[in-house]
């Protein structure tokens, strides 16, 4: 059957914008799983922060308190685990050498993914607004105690940075009990 | 008939537009209800409401898209002012749960008052996170790698609810006598009716039998014979690592039990909810009828005795050991023996989702609040442990 131009749409427009619209809600639907999905990090990195503020906030000057929090797994089923390379680190606001969204105070932030943390620019995978959320604090020294990761320019990794060494924690995917201590006007962040 | 007349056309056209615009305006109207229910309930149904969403999510991948909206409940046994805030400073909605002030360790009358409180509060935690997670048979931890056929058999965990002991109301002397002397929380979830006007108890509640009068003796040793037989025939690859992680991890706590070095009794349990995919799920089922598990269906629970290190273990694809009760070693100190008596409850069988028929196991069991013993059970964790 041979159709004049436009004779097909023309006792089917109904069904077209239906159609149409149901085409929408699944693209829509889809891209909503996908942000989700994608977002995953900056929301887990953003509670983290929340819950190790709420905790810092909360001891007195002298204390010191231990708290669990679930690492990072964004995908529990990935083959070999979940993914490694995030961590926790912090800055003084006395030290010339981090980030610059850390602005005139301290902070701690939670980072990642970096390749090799041994010799990562930290400081430039923290300063990045994808793969860094950091929390501003007043208290003028923050000492985290983990491991050390020295960045040398143009060496593995590259980047903009000056060299620096910077402690970090390394997040598991599974519980992992920090302990956090307010003394002399300096916030001590460490794990069990 | 499209070819009537011109009014006749235009009049059937209105028609249809009118039942089109109908419908979506009833679309409309459900979506806004949904939004509505979901801003203003409370955190059990959105918890709930988001691990049904998860297991009949269209795709498997779909479900880590949907976010669980479960937050662990804090619970605190206080006789004081105090809020356990060794374990929960910082911390929002923490329900205070008020013991009698015990005098000392002759102070039975309390110790039995304090004891009966902290049962009951354990086996209301306990049912709760059990029904919220949809009594172990639905799938809530797809993956987008897993739908890629990329899953090694990896347990992943929600904690329910976190109890604490105060430590300036109950000093660990009195602690310790309320963990040995007191506490039988397999006696009051066999006993206990779960509602004032129930005349189900716990047990028969969570086997959804009201036939079983008590919990069967298990033949433990004969099971974890018998299914370690199996695994060491039967698994390999990814299953076989995840295996071993968890009974290297059982191992090593046995050896050394958390808490043995500053021998200060544990002041904090936690009830986590797991699973796993296992498509040998009738073989455990076929094991655990064979041991006298108290089995009905394929729903089980397990009951330990004080002091006995309850090894039970489950053959997945992905191999999983777990302790029923008594997961890891016997335990230190009064808490941990209050914990080392907890029953646990499972099911194996298949999971619903919206999906090809899933086989696995679920098993809701008290823990030590200690990250080492959680970890040995789960690779990783979901929903939200914090409430900030």
């Amino acid at each position: 059957m041979i159709y004049k131009k436009g004779e097909i749409l023309k006792g089917n427009t109904a069904e077209l914008i239906i159609a149409a619209l149901i085409l929408l809600a699944i693209i829509g639907f889809a891209y909503k799983a996908y942000t989700i999905y994608a977002n995953q990090f900056p929301q887990q990195a953003k509670e983290m922060n929340r819950v190790i503020k709420a905790k810092i906030n909360a001891i007195n000057e002298g204390e010191k308190i231990k708290f669990t929090l679930p690492g990072l797994c964004i995908d529990p089923g990935k083959k070999g685990g979940c993914e490694e390379g995030y961590f926790v680190a912090g800055w003084s606001v006395s030290n010339d050498k981090r980030p610059e969204k850390c602005s005139l105070k301290s902070c701690i932030c939670i980072c990642g993914p970096a390749g090799n943390l041994d010799k990562a620019d930290i400081i430039a995978i923290c300063q990045d607004k994808r793969t860094g959320f950091c929390e501003l604090y007043n208290e003028r020294e923050i000492k985290v105690l983990g491991e050390t990761s020295v960045f040398i320019p143009g060496g593995e990794g590259g980047g903009e940075n000056i060299e620096a060494d910077v402690n970090y924690i390394p997040l598991k995917s599974n519980l992992m009990e920090f302990n956090v201590e307010k003394s002399k006007g300096e916030i001590i962040l460490g794990i069990e | 008939m499209r070819a009537g007349k011109r009014g006749e056309f235009e009049a059937s056209q209105i028609g249809e537009w009118s039942l089109y615009i109908i419908g979506f305006i009833i679309v409309l109207i459900f979506a806004g209800a949904v939004v509505v229910f979901l801003t203003q309930s409370n955190e059990d149904e959105l918890c709930k409401l988001s691990v049904l969403s998860r297991a009949t999510a269209p795709i498997g991948g779909a479900q880590q898209a949907v976010p669980l909206k479960c937050t662990t409940k804090k619970v605190c046994f206080t006789s004081g002012k105090s809020e356990c805030r060794e374990q929960f400073a910082g911390e929002k909605k923490v329900q205070a749960v008020k013991l009698p002030a015990i005098k000392g360790v002759d102070d039975k009358s309390n110790l039995r008052k304090a004891a009966d409180i902290i049962e009951e509060v354990s086996a209301e935690k306990m049912y709760e996170c059990w029904r919220l997670m949809g009594e172990g048979k639905l799938d809530l931890f797809n993956s987008f790698s897993k739908d890629l056929g990329l899953n090694p058999a990896q347990s992943t965990c929600v904690i329910c609810s976190r109890l604490a002991i105060d430590k300036e109301s109950i000093s660990d002397e009195l602690l310790e006598e309320l963990g040995e002397n007191y506490i039988d929380i397999n006696e009051h979830l066999r006993t206990t009716p779960i509602t004032k006007d129930s005349k189900m108890t716990y047990l028969q509640a969570f086997l959804d039998s009201k036939d079983v009068q008590g919990f069967a003796r298990v033949g433990e040793e004969v099971f974890k014979q018998k299914v370690e037989n199996d695994l060491n025939k039967k698994l390999e690859g990814d299953a076989k690592k995840e295996f071993e992680r968890i009974k290297k991890g059982m191992n090593e706590l046995e050896e050394k039990p958390s808490g043995a070095e500053t021998k200060k009794p544990n002041r904090e349990l936690a009830f986590v909810f797991m699973q796993i995919k296992s498509p040998k799920t009738k073989e455990v089922l076929g094991n655990m009828a064979q041991t006298g598990f108290t089995l009905t269906g394929t729903t089980f629970m397990t009951p330990v005795v004080r002091n006995v290190v309850a090894k039970l273990v489950f053959t997945p694809t992905g191999g999983m050991v777990v302790g029923g009760g008594a997961l890891l070693a016997g335990g230190y100190g009064a808490w941990n023996a209050y914990q080392g008596q907890m029953a646990s409850v499972g099911q194996c069988g298949d999971l619903v989702s919206n999906e090809k028929q899933k086989e696995g196991c679920s098993i809701l069991q008290g823990l030590n609040y200690k990250k080492d013993e959680m970890n040995v059970l789960c690779s990783s964790f979901q929903g939200r442990l914090y409430d900030i």
